[in-house]
C-alpha cells in the first residue's frame, strides 16, 4: 500500500501518532530537495519516527527510481504541491493524493478548514492533476472523511 | 473497551484532551474532570463518581489519568479505582501517554496496555537538544 500525502509539516504529531499506526506504515519517504541534504532536519525527523519504521529522504527527481514492495506499507510525504507536480512530470505514477496540511502563507487567499490554504497557482495545479484522473482528496487525519479537492475548489 | 477519565488541577484535562484530539481525532468513552479551586472535596468526588458510573455502563475497565502524584486528583480518584478490579490510576499524564491510551486500548490486554502507556509517556520526556544538535553550533 502506498499513501501519498502533502503536508508542509512533513513528520509531525498527526503523522507519527496517527497515520503511521493507523495504516501500519513500514516505510516513510520524505521527498524534498532541501531536506535530503540537510543533516540536522533529517536527524530530527529520524528521531521523531518510531524505531520500527524506516525513513528515507530523497530528491523529487529520484522518486521514479524507487522500487516498492507489495509486502510493505509506504507513506510518501511531500512538502508542497509544486513538488507533486514535478514528480508527476518526472513520470512518477500516483492514483491518489492526500492533502493533509498546507498552512497559510502570503498569496494563499483560498482556505478550507483550518489547515488547507491555497494560492491561485496551487489551485490551478490541483485542477490540472485532478483532470488526469488522479483522485486528490483533503483529509488531515484518517478519522476524518475524505473530501474531493475538486468539490472544494471547483 | 477501556474507558478513560482524566482528572487534573484546573482546566489542564480538557485542554490536554483537545490537543490530543487534534492529532488523532475525537474518540468515544473519554471524560475530563477539571478540579477548580471553588470545588469542595464532596463536589470533586461527586463528579468522579458520576463519570465512573457512566463509564462503567459502556466499558469493562477504566484508566484514570491524573497529573501530579499525591495531588488532590490522585487522592480523590483512588477511592473509586479501588472498587473496580480492572482499573489503573496513572500519574504524570502527558500527551504521549494519552495518545497511546487512545490508540491502543482496543487491542491490548489491560495490564499490557497500562505498561505500554507508561513506557510511551516516559520515553517522551527527554532533552532533545543534546541528542539532535550534537556537533552543531
Amino acid at each position: 500500500m502506498i499513501i501519498i500525502r502533502v503536508d508542509d509539516r512533513l513528520i509531525h504529531g498527526q503523522v507519527v501518532e496517527n497515520w503511521i499506526p493507523t495504516y501500519s506504515i513500514t516505510d516513510v519517504i520524505v521527498v524534498n530537495d532541501e531536506i535530503s541534504s540537510d543533516e540536522l532536519r533529517k536527524n530530527i525527523m529520524r528521531f521523531s519516527t518510531p524505531d520500527d519504521v524506516n525513513i528515507y529522504f530523497i530528491n523529487v527527481s529520484d522518486l521514479r527510481n524507487l522500487n516498492f514492495s507489495n509486502e510493505k506499507n509506504y507513506l510518501i510525504l511531500f512538502e508542497n504541491i509544486f513538488d507533486i507536480e514535478r514528480a508527476i512530470e518526472n513520470n512518477f505514477k500516483m492514483d491518489e493524493i492526500n492533502i493533509g496540511g498546507i498552512h497559510y502563507a502570503k498569496g494563499r487567499n483560498f482556505s478550507f478548514g483550518k489547515v488547507m490554504f491555497l494560492s491561485d497557482e496551487e489551485k490551478d495545479i490541483l485542477r490540472k492533476i485532478s483532470s488526469t484522473g488522479i483522485n486528490v482528496y483533503f483529509q488531515p487525519i484518517p478519522q476524518e472523511k475524505k473530501i474531493k479537492v475538486m468539490e472544494i475548489i471547483g | 473497551m477501556t474507558g478513560i477519565i482524566i482528572v487534573t488541577h484546573g482546566n489542564f484535562a480538557p485542554y490536554l484532551l483537545e490537543a490530543c484530539e487534534h492529532i488523532i481525532g475525537v474518540k468515544e468513552n473519554i471524560k475530563t474532570i477539571p478540579i477548580i479551586s471553588k470545588m469542595s472535596m464532596n463536589d470533586i468526588k461527586e463528579n468522579i463518581k458520576k463519570a465512573t458510573d457512566e463509564m462503567m455502563q459502556k466499558c469493562d475497565s477504566i484508566i484514570y489519568f491524573v497529573d501530579i502524584p499525591g495531588g488532590t486528583p490522585m487522592n480523590a480518584v483512588l477511592g473509586f479505582a479501588k472498587d473496580i478490579e480492572k482499573s489503573a490510576v496513572i500519574c504524570g499524564v502527558n500527551m504521549s501517554m494519552l495518545i497511546s491510551a487512545m490508540n491502543y486500548r482496543d487491542n491490548m490486554e489491560f495490564s499490557t496496555l497500562v505498561d505500554k502507556i507508561i513506557s510511551d509517556g516516559k520515553r517522551s520526556v527527554c532533552e532533545v537538544k543534546s541528542i539532535l544538535l550534537k556537533g552543531n553550533k
